[in-house]
């Protein structure tokens, strides 16, 4: 048995090998998190552990025990995941949508780290596949949420 | 703002179209959804077949398309709204019940979304159901204040008065309306006084995509849900010899293991074959049921199978020779005009030459998969598809249920492509729904499976030649394809159109031309890869074309615009790009020292115009990196351009992830590519920069789906030519040598 928290609710799982990825949609019912090639190669799966980017697809649940896992359905809690899905909608990225979870949580954790990056940065950063072509509205969306965060950084630092 | 006149006998403007939205609106629909003791005013009302109103004012439309990425969940509400005067944030989409007035295509005979028909096909009938609805509400406010309505106006989903200062939500009016007959023949606006169509609205669903709580058919979650997955004979068509299923059904979770039909001909023997003719199926794919994907796929680990015959004989290689035994055979006639052998015999000068292309995948993100409950005589089926009627024909054979006692669900699909026109997985699914009734259960395909499963666009070799006379004018256009489509086996066609539909098409003013075809069996199945014929097609015709001007040294566009006297839509598209790329027809070196040029390409393919310029380089390991694409698209009247830019975007990310890459391998009748690190597709590092401009028109729109996949391939290759002086005849482009 495998204890997680999953957007800060308390999960226990019985298979310590299950994959993440089916913890999170199967036992926990979260279903934004999607499943696209079971090898960690596509990053539809994509999770933050501890406010990292983990592929849950090959990620096995014994690895996030005692660790924060957030999914695509928590981002918003946290103030630059709710800038970043903002930038998305007005954007208009998103095509089909399948891949979009694992883009966006792949994006809050480029972001985390790098939180103005170039246009190079962003292009280089993007590790998701998208079969819709999608990519050059997400850069525009990374674009645009780095740049919101830095004004919203900005305008705290002031007050 | 126009004035109703509800003329009931004008019929105006109105062309093919009209008889299907006419005969829907006169289709006596009731109330739905509300249960009879609540009062009028909090009942909704449907005013006609695709419009429900709702007693808070809101609208619901009712979509007979499905919603795979390419935007029409807004776009059709879009049509609506334009006519009925409302705003986009009062609209809600819902999927249209299985019904005929939901079959828009081919004069009402088919409800398929795809062959970038939706907006071509939907944009009068909708707008149709808009108008009328508004018109009823224009009534009802009539009779509620004793007015005339020519004086009454809409905006923003409220009928005024501007006379009285009165003004109603349409909300309010439900209750009147309800007791009204629909109109018919009510007269759309003119292009110029649109106010929502041809503008960039937001899409309905990206808010949702966004925060992970759109659903998709792989997350179909119904009560006392099982999850199965299967495995497919690797070998095309191999059926089951033996099969050890005890140590899997000892595995956690595992409820059963059967063996299912593999569906391949899911079309041709379910969907269109007569309901009481039996399909010839192959038994050759095992499920593991249980009660979690994981532990289906765990315990899949554990079965014991042998599988035998199939197309064992069958490889993409061995094909591919005989293709080319036959490249210089004379083919059956497509389309021709003057005579061909006549003037390539008397020609000064003349070219041939031979393409070929590759078996592709979809690769959609979404894996297939559908859900199926059998219960108490009564279907439901969950499933991304491209054809409701054809789920609800699949599902009623194999339980052998009337067609009423089939219900369909279809969430949002994660990628079509052309991959979900072919429904295996529902037979898959609704087979093992009929072997365990009475408990949904989820059928979900590994990527495995899907990519070596797959419904892949054919492999096809073409045979160009050319004649020019002493004048260096072309005399004789001789193209001829070899190979096999979809179309011819699921039995909606011969083999031509799957092979040749767009080289028919193109519009180069050539005196003597001969368009051809040869037959060649495909026994693994092909089927339709985003622009069908169109994605071979635009490859060999513009990477010939392109031959042809080097060949009498003309410029690649000029060369074009000089056949183009009697096409000036085409010439049209081609001037447009060739503007915004500022055409340069001889490498450059850039700024980063390397050297850069430029190829064209234009394709008519489902009745769209689009013309590429692509500007590439390579790099010092010879991989090709294309850093601009510019695309100029006549497709009529644009609805939403936010939208259409989205789907030239990705239409040309998908043609160029093909020609730069992906090829799919047969050997000895099974796929050896296994998922994405062998079949790699385009990432976000070798997406292009792209500059899309739509050419003017108040012509009827035509689709966007499909159109800007052809041109990509030959003007990517087109460049590498000016380049490195290499004509490339083969795809994928895969890494140069230096």
């Amino acid at each position: 048995m495998v204890k997680l928290n999953i957007n800060g609710a308390a999960q226990e799982i019985d298979d310590p090998e299950m994959p993440l990825l089916w913890a999170i949609r199967e036992q926990a019912g979260l279903t934004g998190t999607k499943f696209g090639c079971g090898s960690g190669v596509c990053g539809a799966c994509t999770i933050h552990i501890d406010g990292n980017a983990v592929r849950s697809c090959i990620t096995p649940a014994s690895f996030a025990e005692g660790k924060d896992i957030t999914t695509i359905e928590a981002l918003s809690k946290d103030r630059n995941g709710h800038l970043l899905q903002q930038a998305w909608i007005d954007e208009n990225v998103p095509q089909c949508g399948y891949c979009q979870s694992g883009q966006i949580m792949a994006a809050a954790s480029f972001l985390k780290h790098n939180p103005a990056p170039t246009d190079e940065e962003i292009r280089a950063g993007m590790n998701v596949l998208c079969r819709c072509g999608t990519y050059l509205r997400m850069h525009a969306a990374i674009a645009r949420a780095a740049q919101s965060s830095d004004e919203s950084f900005t305008e705290d630092s002031k007050s | 703002m126009n004035v109703l006149n509800v003329s009931l006998n004008r019929r105006a403007f109105m062309g093919a179209g009209v008889a299907v939205g006419a005969m829907m609106l006169t289709v006596s629909l009731p109330s739905v959804s509300a249960p009879r003791h609540q009062t009028a005013r909090k009942t909704n009302l449907q005013l006609n077949a695709f419009v429900i109103l709702e007693p808070n004012g809101s609208v619901t439309v009712l979509t007979p398309f499905v919603e795979m990425g390419q935007g029409v969940h807004t776009a059709i509400p879009m049509l609506v709204a334009e006519e009925l005067d409302i705003t986009m944030d009062q609209v809600n989409v819902r999927e249209a019940p299985l019904a005929p007035e939901y079959r828009l295509h081919f004069g009402g005979k088919s409800r398929y979304t795809g062959s970038s028909l939706t907006i071509k096909d939907a944009f009068i009938p909708l707008r149709q159901a808009g108008a009328a609805a508004r018109a009823m509400l224009l009534q009802s406010a009539a009779q509620k204040w004793n007015v005339p309505f020519d004086e009454l106006s809409t905006a923003a989903g409220h009928v005024s008065h501007n006379a009285s200062r009165r003004t109603a939500a349409y909300g309010e009016l439900v209750a009147i309306a309800a007791r009204l007959t629909p109109p018919k023949d009510v007269p759309l606006k003119n292009q110029t006084d649109f106010r929502l169509i041809g503008t960039p609205a937001d899409r309905l669903d990206a808010v949702t995509k966004t925060q992970g709580t759109a659903q998709f058919g792989i997350d179909v979650s119904p009560p006392e849900l099982l999850v199965a997955t299967v495995k497919q004979s690797p070998v095309f068509g191999g059926s089951i010899r033996r099969l050890n299923k005890e140590a899997a059904l000892k595995m956690p979770g595992v409820v059963s293991v059967e063996i299912v039909p593999n569906g391949t001909y899911s079309i041709r023997d379910y969907a269109i074959a007569p309901a009481n003719q039996t399909p010839k199926e192959t038994f050759g794919t095992i499920a593991v049921v249980a009660d979690s994907f994981w532990h289906a796929k765990t315990a899949m680990e554990k079965v014991i199978v042998e599988y035998e015959g199939g197309a064992e004989g069958f490889s993409d290689q061995a094909f591919a020779k005989k293709l080319r035994n036959r490249a210089q055979d004379d083919g059956v006639i497509a389309k021709s005009k003057g005579d061909v052998r006549a003037a390539l015999a008397g020609a000064a000068s003349s070219i041939s030459a031979v393409y070929e292309v590759p078996f592709l995948a979809h690769m959609t993100m979404e894996p297939m998969n559908c859900s199926a409950l059998f219960k108490d005589g009564q279907c439901t089926v969950w499933t991304g598809h491209q054809d409701a009627d054809w789920i609800a024909k699949i599902a009623a054979k194999i339980l052998d249920i009337q067609l009423d006692n089939v219900n369909v669900i279809t969430p949002f699909l994660g990628g079509g492509f052309g991959r979900r026109s072919n429904n295996d997985y529902v037979v898959q699914a609704v087979s093992l729904a009929k072997k365990l009734p009475g408990q949904p259960i989820k059928v979900i395909w590994s990527r495995e499976e899907d990519i070596q499963h797959d419904f892949y666009r054919p492999k096809v070799l073409a045979s160009f030649q050319a004649g020019f006379d002493s004048d260096d004018n072309p005399t004789a256009y001789r193209h001829l394809n070899i190979g096999d489509g979809g179309q011819r086996q699921q039995g909606l066609a011969s083999h031509a159109p799957a092979l040749m539909d767009s080289a028919v098409n193109q519009p180069y003013d050539i005196p003597n031309k001969s368009i051809e075809y040869l037959f060649e069996e495909i026994p693994i199945p092909v089927g339709f890869w985003r622009s069908v014929s169109g994605a071979h097609n635009g490859f060999f015709i513009e990477s010939f074309v392109d031959e042809m001007a080097d060949a009498v040294s003309d410029d690649p566009i000029a060369f074009r615009l000089s056949l183009l006297g009697r096409a000036p839509r085409f010439a049209a598209v081609l001037n447009l790009v060739s503007e915004m790329a500022s055409w340069n027809g001889k490498p450059w070196k850039a700024e980063d020292g390397s050297t850069h040029a430029m190829g064209v390409a234009l394709h008519q393919d489902h009745n769209t115009i689009a013309a590429q310029i692509a500007e590439v380089s390579v790099d010092r390991q010879g991989e090709p990196i294309v850093h601009k694409v510019w695309c100029a698209v006549d497709c009529g009247i644009v609805i939403n351009p936010s939208i259409a830019t989205m789907q030239i975007e990705g239409g040309i990310a998908f043609g160029l992830s093909a020609a730069l890459m992906e090829k799919v391998e047969v050997l000895d009748g099974r796929v050896t590519n296994n998922n994405f690190y062998d079949y790699p597709v385009l990432t976000a590092q070798q997406m292009p920069d792209i500059d899309v401009r739509f050419v003017d028109s108040d012509a009827p729109p035509t689709g966007l789906g499909e159109p800007a996949t052809p041109p990509i391939p030959a003007a990517l290759c087109n460049a590498l030519f000016t380049l490195t002086g290499e004509r490339i005849r083969s795809l994928p482009v895969g890494r140069l040598q230096l």
